[in-house]
């Protein structure tokens, strides 16, 4: 995999339609946050927006990017075709996506992420709670033990989810003023 | 006969309080409900879970929740009732939930649940 500073403009379309980034502003390595009204989105007139068509990258202050190209077996490049169509994305907005996650989860393991009211969310895997409200309960609890009791959980999620609150905590601020208002 | 599942982000102890008050109280952890089975189902898949079985859901307010309650009642599938703690309660005021939860259902058990949500305390 090639990595190449931007430079800007338009760059030639690669074989899955789109998997080089083209002059566009995204987030870098950051937990993805989507709103509608963001490139990257395929939106028809009169299309609602509403849960399933949340993945619109957010747009968190001006970041520099790069382009990054590489080569897909063509079963899996249909597949992410396929899904990127379901989502209403382009190829290339939702493999960014996935690259993005993924690394996370592999960085922060026990972390997940999935559809929110405000976009993506992380959470915690295997749970149905998000990072945000571990971090609450965290506050009120101030101690892990505790936390983690109020869950039924073990210490090291917990652990896990403050981890990551700690590395991204304004992408957990937004998460939590989209799901709580506050 | 069970009518409430606490979602996973209220405590059991919060259960646990509900029971104190009233022994008899109709709720169920999600974590202890089917042994666990629907701890990780997304909210959608949840709801309509359920639905089927005529279970009201009680959490904290997360706005997702409601929205995908709300879009299965567009939808025509319906959900069978959401009961949601609005964020002034404290996360670990177990003694207060239950209490506004026992109260409340005391009045609101025999309401047409169906695709109804409302919101703790009430204003």
């Amino acid at each position: 995999m090639g990595v190449v500073p931007r430079k800007g403009g338009s760059q030639k379309k690669d074989a899955l339609g789109g998997m080089a980034e083209r002059g566009r502003t995204m987030a870098s390595w950051q937990p993805a946050h989507f709103r509608p009204k963001v490139p990257g989105v395929i939106k028809k007139p009169g299309d609602a927006v509403g849960l399933d068509s949340v993945y619109a990258v957010n747009e968190p202050p001006v970041m520099a990017t790069v382009v990054q190209s590489c080569r897909l077996e063509k079963d899996h490049a249909a597949l992410l075709s396929r899904q990127a169509r379901r989502r209403q994305l382009e190829v290339s907005t939702l493999s960014s996506l996935y690259l993005k996650e993924k690394a996370l989860e592999e960085e922060f393991p026990g972390i997940g992420f999935r559809d929110a009211a405000g976009g993506r969310e992380a959470y915690i895997l295997g749970h149905r709670v998000a990072v945000w409200e571990v971090e609450d309960v965290y506050r009120e609890a101030r101690s892990i033990a505790r936390t983690a009791e109020h869950f039924g959980w073990p210490d090291y999620l917990v652990k896990c989810a403050l981890a990551y609150a700690r590395e991204f905590p304004d992408a957990i601020a937004a998460e939590r003023a989209a799901e709580a208002g506050a | 006969m069970t009518r409430l599942l606490a979602d996973a982000n209220l405590s059991r102890r919060m259960v646990e309080a509900c029971l104190r008050l009233d022994p008899g109280f109709p709720i169920v952890h999600l974590a202890d409900w089917r042994k666990g089975q629907h701890r990780v189902s997304k909210d959608p898949v949840l709801l309509s879970v359920l639905r089927e079985h005529g279970l009201v859901i009680v959490g904290f307010d997360r706005r997702t929740m409601a929205l995908h309650a709300g879009r299965l009642t567009r939808e025509g599938a319906g959900h069978a009732g959401v009961i949601l703690f609005r964020r002034s309660v404290s996360q670990m005021d177990y003694g207060k939930q239950s209490r506004l939860l026992v109260a409340f259902w005391q009045e609101a058990r025999n309401w047409d649940w169906p695709d109804r949500i409302e919101y703790l305390p009430r204003v």
